[in-house]
Order: C-alpha cells, then sequence, then structure tokens
C-alpha cells in the first residue's frame, strides 16, 4: 500500500497546493482586515442582523474578539471546503480509476483492492490534516504578527473538529465513489450534498428541530463556535464524528472489495 | 539436452499453469461466460479467438480477479483467482486491452511504480523490452498515441520476466515491427516455460504463435484444439491442372468442384491428404497446388456454421 498511497500523494500534491493558496489567502484576508473592524462598534449590530438560520449555524460567538471574528469568517466555513476537497478527491482517484480503466493498470500489480482503496482513504485524510495544519500554522504565525494575542489551543481544537467533519464527510464521499464510476456524478453529489447539508443544517436549528433530528446532520457535530469561545466542546460530537468517518471508510473497503470491475 | 533438462520440462508442461473450472459469469441477466473449462500448460501459448461479446475480456478478467465468478472457480498456479488474488498478480503479467495509465506520468516513473508495487529491486526484462518495442519510456503518457501506450504498457506489465502472461488483444494497437517484435518476445517466452494467454482478433498473429486455440461463442467454448486440428478438418483449395481426363475423387471424403476448365480445375477436398495425394497419383497431372486454410478461413467458416445452425 505504500507504494501506492505514494504515487497518489506524489500526484495529489499540485492540485492539494491550490486548494491551501486559496484557503491560506482568503484566511490571511480575514486576520488582514480584523484591524480595520475591530474598533467599531457597528460588527456587533451587523451580527444582530444576521438571518437567525445563519447565527444558529455559526454558533455563539462575540465577533467584536479576534477569535470570534475568525470563527464568524474562516473557521465556519472550513468544513464546507473540506467537505468539496474530500468529494473531488474521492471522485478523481476512485471512480475517475474506474471510468478510465487505470485502475486495470494498478489492480494487474500484485495490490489487493483493500490496499487499492486504503490508499485513496489514507492520502484523503492526509490531505485533509494538511489543509488543517496549514490554517493552524497561518493563524498562529500571523495574529501575532497583526498585533493580536493568538489563541493556539482554541484554534487547534475547532481545527480538529473540523479535520473530523472532513474526514467524515470525505469517507462517505469514498463510499459513494466506491459504486459510481462517473466522476462528474460523484463531484456534483459531494458538492450538492455538501452545501444541501450545511444549509439544512441551518435551516433545521432555526426551525428547532429535535435533537434525534439535528443529530443525523454531519454538520450539528461542528462545535467550532465553542472552541473559539473558549467553552468546553462536547465531546461527543468529536467521537460521533470519528465513529461515522470509521463506519463509512470501512463500508467503502468492504464495498470495493466485493464489487465487479467490469471492463 | 541433458536428462535432468528434458524431466523438468516435462514436469512443468505437465501441470496446468491456468485452470478453468465451469468458471462462469452474468451481470445481472446478461451472459459474459458461461460454464467454461480449460487448462493451460507451462509452455504453452493458448489463443482465445471469439467475435465482439464472445466473452473473451471477461475470461481474462476473472483470471485476473478483477470480476468475481457467478460460479466455477479459476486457478493460476495453483492460486485461487478470486480469494488469492494477489498471489496470482504476483505471477502474473497482465496487459488490458486499450490499456490506460496515468496521463502525467511517464514510463519510467510508471516503471519505479511497477518496481515498488511489486517489491522488486529491478526489472530483469524491462530494457530489453523496451528496445525491442521502441518504447517511448521518456514521454508523458498523455502526450503517447495509442500504440505508444501500448508499448510502454506492455513494458510494464511484462518486464518482470512472468511466469504467467495474459494479454487482452495485445497487439491491437502496435506497428507492424511492434507487433513482430511482441510476438517473438512471446514465442521466446513460451519456449522458457512460461505460459501465456492470449485473446486477440488478429488471426495471423495467434496463428504463428499459439499452439492451441480456444473458440468461444456467446459465452461459451465452442471449440478447443490445436491450430492444426483446426485447419486438417477444413476444406483444402487443390488447383490441378491435367492432361486427359479429369482426375475422380470418389472415395477421398468430402469434397466440392469449385470450377473446372477443360485442362485445369479447382476442387475443395475435406479429409485425410494421403487420400487426396493417392487419387492425384492415378490421374494425369501436370501440376498441382494445394493451399492451406488460414486459420482466418477456418474462424470465418466456424462463424458461419454457428449462424447457419
Amino acid at each position: 500500500m505504500r507504494a501506492l498511497a505514494g504515487d497518489l500523494l506524489g500526484r495529489s500534491w499540485f492540485a492539494l497546493a491550490w486548494w491551501m493558496v486559496g484557503l491560506l489567502a482568503m484566511g490571511a484576508y480575514v486576520v488582514a482586515i480584523y484591524g480595520s473592524l475591530s474598533g467599531t462598534d457597528e460588527l456587533a449590530d451587523l451580527w444582530e442582523l444576521y438571518p437567525e438560520s445563519i447565527r444558529e449555524l455559526v454558533g455563539d460567538v462575540n465577533i467584536g474578539t479576534i477569535d470570534g471574528w475568525l470563527h464568524l469568517e474562516f473557521m465556519s466555513w472550513i468544513p464546507l471546503v473540506l467537505g468539496m476537497y474530500g468529494g473531488i478527491f474521492a471522485a478523481g482517484n476512485i471512480s475517475r480509476e474506474t471510468e478510465t480503466s487505470t485502475v486495470d493498470f494498478v489492480l494487474g500489480l500484485p495490490v489487493s483492492r483493500i490496499e487499492f482503496m486504503g490508499s485513496r482513504l489514507v492520502v484523503g485524510i492526509l490531505n485533509m490534516g494538511v489543509i488543517c495544519g496549514g490554517a493552524f500554522v497561518l493563524l498562529t504565525v500571523q495574529v501575532p504578527l497583526m498585533g493580536y494575542d493568538a489563541s493556539p489551543d482554541r484554534y487547534a481544537l475547532a481545527l480538529a473538529n473540523a479535520f473530523l467533519l472532513g474526514t467524515a464527510l470525505f469517507c462517505g464521499y469514498a463510499l459513494i465513489a466506491s459504486f459510481i464510476d462517473e466522476q462528474a456524478r460523484v463531484i456534483g453529489i459531494a458538492i450538492g450534498g455538501t452545501l444541501v447539508t450545511y444549509i439544512a443544517t441551518a435551516a433545521l436549528r432555526a426551525a428547532s428541530a429535535p435533537d434525534a433530528v439535528r443529530w443525523l446532520s454531519p454538520f450539528e457535530h461542528y462545535r467550532a463556535a465553542e472552541a473559539m469561545s473558549g467553552r468546553a466542546i462536547d465531546v461527543w460530537s468529536l467521537v460521533v464524528l470519528a465513529v461515522a468517518a470509521v463506519v463509512a471508510g470501512a463500508a467503502a473497503l468492504y464495498w470495493y472489495n466485493r464489487r465487479d470491475l467490469a471492463a | 539436452m541433458n536428462t535432468a533438462g528434458a524431466t523438468g520440462l516435462e514436469e512443468r508442461t505437465s501441470t496446468p499453469t491456468i485452470r478453468l473450472d465451469a468458471l462462469t459469469k452474468f451481470y445481472g441477466p446478461n451472459r459474459g461466460i458461461e460454464d467454461l473449462t480449460l487448462e493451460v500448460r507451462g509452455g504453452e501459448v493458448l489463443g482465445l479467438l471469439g467475435p465482439n461479446g464472445a466473452g473473451k475480456t471477461t475470461a481474462l478478467r476473472l483470471l485476473i480477479g478483477l470480476l468475481r465468478p457467478t460460479s466455477g472457480r479459476a486457478e493460476v498456479m495453483g492460486f485461487d483467482t478470486t480469494r488469492d488474488s494477489v498471489e496470482v498478480r504476483r505471477r502474473v503479467g497482465y496487459l488490458p486491452g486499450d490499456p490506460a495509465l496515468y496521463g502525467n506520468r511517464n514510463g519510467n516513473e510508471l516503471l519505479k511504480l511497477v518496481m515498488r508495487a511489486r517489491g522488486i529491486d529491478r526489472a530483469p526484462l524491462a530494457e530489453r523490452l523496451i528496445e525491442a518495442l521502441d518504447a517511448p519510456m521518456e514521454r508523458d503518457i498523455r502526450k503517447c498515441s495509442r500504440g505508444m501506450r501500448e508499448k510502454v504498457a506492455l513494458v510494464l506489465a511484462l518486464s518482470h520476466d512472468p511466469d504467467v502472461i495474459v494479454l487482452d488483444e495485445p497487439t491491437s494497437g502496435l506497428d507492424p515491427l511492434g507487433q513482430r517484435a511482441m510476438l517473438s518476445y512471446l514465442r521466446e517466452r513460451a519456449e522458457a516455460g512460461r505460459t501465456v494467454l492470449l485473446s486477440s482478433h488478429i488471426l495471423s498473429e495467434v496463428e504463428q504463435i499459439c499452439g492451441r486455440v480456444a473458440i468461444l461463442r456467446e459465452g461459451r467454448l465452442t471449440r478447443l484444439d490445436t491450430v492444426e486440428a483446426l485447419r486438417e478438418e477444413k476444406f483444402r483449395e487443390v488447383t490441378i491442372d491435367f492432361d486427359g481426363e479429369a482426375p475422380s475423387f470418389e472415395g477421398i471424403g468430402e469434397y466440392e468442384v469449385v470450377w473446372q476448365e477443360a485442362k485445369r480445375m479447382v476442387v475443395r477436398v475435406r479429409g485425410d491428404a494421403r487420400a487426396l495425394l493417392v487419387a492425384l497419383a492415378a490421374a494425369q497431372i501436370t501440376d498441382v497446388s494445394i493451399t492451406e486454410p488460414t486459420l482466418e478461413e477456418v474462424f470465418l467458416d466456424y462463424y458461419r456454421d454457428g449462424d447457419s445452425e
């Protein structure tokens, strides 16, 4: 599996670099502009003008503080980026391999399907970690440079939560990609699914839907607002995301190992 | 040849390297192959023949473990192709039909990946194959034509000198020089005791290198025999120039006079060649030419027969 994972890392770094450039540029911009807004009372008023559903989705933060601001403008949408990245990665490295028949070349070698799918899961999760790690380094370095106190423990906790959510979404899309062999369809499902689930989470919170219903949305278990406000995070949310990732990943391995790979 | 060597070869060739036992694959309600049973031994080159949809590719993909059989089983060197597919692929060099490779890599990079995946430091036949096929190993795959890609894919599939070679239409994209080099390589590996199973539409190449052919029709094995035996039972076309009376072919088996002039006739004869020669010896023959049927004619004849059934 090491050979396959190494090869995939080599092929995926370029795209990953561009995802990180976009994400980190946005993060740097968000940190940089805080200085021009931090003194204004209107910031808190502006937050009150946000629709209830959006405030529910983002969570209870004071956006007048640097950490609250970073949460609103950066941390709150990182899972969207991770979800889309995971979907595109799964489509490009699982569905596309079957669609274009490059999987015939790989599985003509003495590697098992478990190793093939496992290498995709490992590299996808590793790349999620690189994205989150990059965001952590950016905030930890840039916030003090801009003259504010950095909160590495809060960033680490929020980004760990984002990483688990991104991993759970990615493993779910890997499962879908294990039985849909069309890259374009899986990308459509992943992007559409991520956005719809994100919006549905806001709607369910605003509508005070029962906990059992809200609990089904992966974004319900993203608790970065608590982390960035210095409050305790619900450990069960992290456990649920970790378990979801393991179950989806195991299902993807199981299904891919059993299916036919027709010409 | 020394005795020990001969015995070794005998032992090697007497054990089937590839064994398909009532192998069946259905895609939902559609039949891929049904009840396919055959064996291929070390040192043998067996060709799978059949029109599109006959089940050739399905049979090869089952052998590599890319498909799961509906029933029956397949073994390569004693390893079950479903349960022990990794062990099977360790021993096999497999070329899929119309091979697809990563476009942003070149042949050398892919060869390194193959060697890492196979856990080997060097591919003993790589240089020879690259030279023989003139494979463009330095060029990005996306910039390669189909034939170039196929050459690179052949290098990747065969450079580790596998015990079993499984090729799906191996020369369909190659230029004539590439085809000749490939056939010569396969013949040589078979002589070295390797087992070769290939599917092909190019009957002349099957004729050149295959000892036996398996003819598939609608997923079923309809014939498994040597090329010679297949030819034997088909018509030979005999052109005869004679003086005097036309020769008689009564009692030599099945025959058909295609056309006849005053001193020349063309006859299609099936059966024992010796009986034909005896009949010709009794007549006043001035010239005779006997044309063996090509495998292509045999093949077409076979399918025409099937269609009319």
